[in-house]
């Protein structure tokens, strides 16, 4: 039978060890990165150098800016041409299973499911507009907290371009992309993303944006589609 | 300043060109604000430019006067030639008091610290 004392100090061992996870938990505590972020000027569309492979040089040099830029008719290009917009925001909306990311740039809402045990063998667009339409090529994304950063790993693209910004590194059926976002010190959203696509690069693609806590009130942008090849002339 | 929704970079030449002419038709949209300015040319023949703008979404936050220009009038425009014929990239207008016309981004007041 324990004595009072042996009790007592098991007791407190427990509430100590009980206080260290608690503390360390703390320390990884999930981010909060609620909130409508707009770009940040200083620090947005920063790439890495593209290592292409022959393909990959093939089909960026292949890019006709007015008829393979989806942009046009309200679509985006992929991934990093979401994140790269300068003149919208993007918000930030965190559940117990699942995380949305909304892009006031052509009303898209990406759904993101957390802790999956990998993507679906029918690997559905994440991304939709407000009419329904899927956004195949943003692939499918599935999502989890790793220490201070919310994860995501997105599969299942479109062929197109991952941004049409400045550069148009193409992207493949094959590209593999994680998202890393976290809050910095300063309350400012960083979100990195590693681009792998084995058709197209030789290496990782790493991309780099920052955002400010954005002022503009979250609004619907209604995007117009059009043709440049019948306007103008 | 920034752009968006197309790359200017793609799309544009360094080349600045200036016109005048006549605003036929005007468009305050996303992805793109536009308008078609009826330019006669030295041979006397009506050429109609699409001067492309910021979305209509940056215009707005910006601050840009919707109302500065409108069907009809005569203005002066200034702007990045188009790799496509007869497209500009607007880079100011003035009208027929003097007035200067720009795009414009808040980007100081746009986020808070």
């Amino acid at each position: 039978m324990r004595s009072k004392t042996a009790t007592f100090i098991l007791s407190c061992r427990f509430v100590s060890v009980t206080i260290l996870l608690g503390w360390h938990a703390n320390l990884h505590a999930q981010p909060n990165l609620e909130g409508v972020w707009g770009i940040d000027p200083t620090l947005f569309r920063q790439y890495s150098e593209l290592q292409y492979t022959p393909e990959g040089q093939r089909r960026a040099e292949a890019f006709n800016p007015l008829t393979d830029d989806p942009s046009y008719g309200c679509i985006p290009s992929g991934l990093g041409r979401a994140w790269d917009e300068p003149d919208t925001s993007a918000k930030i909306e965190q559940f117990e299973d699942y995380v949305v990311i909304s892009y006031e740039m052509f009303d898209l809402v990406r759904n993101i499911k957390l802790n999956q045990n990998g993507h679906p063998l029918q690997a559905d667009p994440s991304t939709h507009n407000l009419d329904g339409v899927a956004i195949h090529t943003m692939g499918h994304s599935i999502a989890w907290y790793e220490d201070d950063a919310l994860m995501i790993e997105t599969l299942a693209y479109a062929p197109g371009y991952v941004t049409t910004l400045r550069r148009v590194p193409p992207q493949s059926e094959a590209m593999r992309s994680i998202e890393r976002i976290t809050v910095d010190d300063d309350d400012r959203l960083l979100v990195e993303i590693s681009y792998s696509d084995p058709i197209n690069y030789t290496e990782p693609l790493i991309a780099t944006n920052r955002y400010y806590r954005s002022d503009f009130e979250f609004i619907v942008y209604g995007c117009v589609s059009s043709n440049p090849s019948e306007e103008g002339g | 300043m920034l752009q968006a929704h197309h790359s200017t970079a793609l799309n544009f030449s360094d080349e600045v060109v200036s016109f005048e002419g006549t605003v036929a038709s005007v468009k305050w949209i996303n992805p793109h604000g536009s308008f078609v300015l009826e330019v006669t040319n030295e041979d006397g023949v009506v050429e109609e430019w699409l001067v492309e703008m910021l979305a209509r979404i940056a215009l707005q936050r910006g601050g840009f006067d919707f109302d500065a220009f409108e069907e009809g009038d005569r203005i002066q425009v200034s702007g990045r030639r188009g790799y496509r014929e007869y497209t500009l990239r607007f880079g100011e207008a003035t009208l027929p008091d003097g007035t200067v016309v720009k795009e414009r981004l808040p980007t100081t007041q746009r986020f808070r610290k």
